[in-house]
């Protein structure tokens, strides 16, 4: 048993005990979260109101409709582009580009963008939408989020992920079960809104895990998921990270799934993710920040490092963007055997995901 | 994972949905479909006085407590009060109470009699509207 902290204190009828891992007695906020966010917990006036919202943290009662989703499953690689990187797509017409909620929707007014043209898509070039975005757009946009959906449903993404209500690991657990299954409500939003939608999964610990597999398995329509690993910095965290997600495909137990990864820049994490993953694509606005900012990613085995370049930008995202393509293609070849194999009951509806 | 402390955490104020007792409310519910949407008057705004079972285990109840329903991991429903499970409700209203939860309608309401195990509510059905709780927050 460790040590006792201020923090430690589960309360004596803790609705969520079933979801909580053993070290975690995080029940109250206690008033000393930071100054400047607003933390649920199991103190907080209105936290009978929110479940009810939310119905609850339990997942199952969300259900996954048929849907008919891009094929992801050949495409290694989706780059994350923003407003105003239009000249980068010049050169490089990428299968997809993934777009950030926060780049169609304003943080605080909640404007939506009344089409796409800022980001100058290619012809062909399908738009997915990846609802990471700030805490303030994000909450903001909680209560109006039908509307903006309906909205941002007219604006042609082939598919939305549900949106990342935050956790943090220090924050009284009421706080990110609601978030977790808010995210959730949102996938159905985006289900209702007629958006093919992702749903992204986040967690704190293994139980957390558990019931997304749990609710997996009670939704066969739902063959991909999105993670988004970008807030991850350190060491410490990535491999907590991988630890978390060896189990989570290991208690899959064959339930195929493919993963929609956003983030990670670095060759090495890209490598773990893949001899982690049955079956996965990776984005990040790495290929085109690094273009816009003239510099050229160059790469030996699983290093990778930029420099300056006089070329023109366009050509330096196709570069960029190329260079994770070729890295992920060579290690799908090189490991054929866990590559894209997701292949399951294709109905109607469904593009065949399988690879011929 | 979430993410670590050091992570900025700032300007952030949950911003609830408004709750309505109003026949407008229910427009922000989910996707399901609209329960009663034949009738002219909206079918889940609807007031009851369910007899709930009191969980042993619980904080108990007085007279006069607020109380809200809410969907749990058991087939009845849990009775919620200041952030604890102090109830469950398996009465003749629960099917319809969960087709209107589905569809995002809240019940809540209060304690009005306390009888040994059992206490009798008066629970009142109300539509989650598009639109924060209070813009000025």
């Amino acid at each position: 048993m460790g040590q006792l902290t201020i923090l430690d204190n589960r309360a004596p009828h803790c609705p969520f005990v079933h979801r909580l891992e053993e070290h975690d007695n995080h029940c109250f906020s206690m008033g000393i979260e930071k100054p400047g966010y607003e933390v649920l917990a199991e103190d907080h006036p209105d936290i009978d109101e929110w479940l009810a919202v939310i119905r609850g943290i339990d997942l199952q009662n969300v259900r996954a409709l048929p849907v008919m989703l891009p094929d992801f499953f050949n495409t290694d690689f989706i780059p994350t582009i923003r407003r105003g990187d239009s000249e980068l797509l010049a050169a490089h017409k990428p299968k997809f580009v993934a777009i950030r909620l926060e780049d169609v929707v304003s943080r605080h007014e909640l404007r939506v963008a009344k089409n796409l043209d800022r980001f100058g898509l290619p012809k062909g070039t399908k738009p997915i939408l990846q609802c990471y975005g700030s805490d303030t757009l994000i909450e903001n946009l909680w209560p109006l989020r039908k509307e903006v959906f309906a909205q941002l449903a007219k604006l042609g993404f082939v598919a939305a992920t549900s949106v990342n209500y935050s956790m943090w690991d220090d924050q009284p657990h009421a706080e990110r079960l609601i978030n977790i299954k808010r995210g959730l409500i949102t996938f159905e939003d985006w289900q209702a809104a007629g958006v093919p939608a992702i749903p992204h999964i986040y967690w704190y610990g293994y139980k957390d895990l558990a019931a997304w597999a749990e609710w997996l398995r009670a939704n066969p329509d739902v063959d991909v998921v999105a993670i988004n690993l970008q807030t991850i910095r350190s060491q410490l965290e990535w491999d907590q990270a991988m630890r978390h997600l060896a189990y989570f495909v290991s208690i899959l137990k064959g339930r195929p799934v493919h993963f929609l990864i956003n983030g990670p820049s670095s060759l090495v994490r890209v490598h773990e993710l893949n001899d982690l993953l049955p079956s996965f694509t990776l984005s990040n606005a790495y290929v085109t920040r690094t273009a816009s900012a003239g510099q050229i990613i160059s790469r030996q085995d699983d290093d990778a490092w930029t420099n300056y370049s006089p070329l023109p930008r366009r050509d330096i995202f196709r570069s960029n963007s190329t260079l994770y393509e070729q890295y992920l293609a060579k290690m799908r070849d090189k490991y054929p055997a866990k590559t894209k194999n997701i292949q399951r009951n294709p109905s109607p509806q469904k593009e065949n995901p399988a690879k011929p | 994972m979430g993410k670590g402390s050091g992570t900025s955490k700032t300007n952030v104020t949950k911003r609830p949905q408004r709750l309505s007792d109003s026949e407008a409310a229910g427009t922000g519910g989910a996707s399901s479909g609209e329960v009663g949407s034949e009738n002219s008057t909206n079918a889940c705004l609807f007031q009851f006085t369910p007899v709930i079972e009191i969980d042993p285990k619980g904080p108990g109840l007085r007279t006069g407590q607020p109380v809200t329903l809410v969907q749990g991991k058991s087939t009845a429903l849990d009775v919620m009060s200041g952030g604890a499970k102090v109830a469950s409700f398996s009465g003749s209203e629960q099917a319809l109470v969960e087709q209107c939860m589905a569809i995002g309608y809240v019940y809540k309401g209060v304690v009005r009699a306390v009888n040994g195990s059992n206490a009798t509510c008066s629970v009142k059905g109300f539509g989650v509207q598009n639109g924060p709780a209070n813009d000025t927050r």
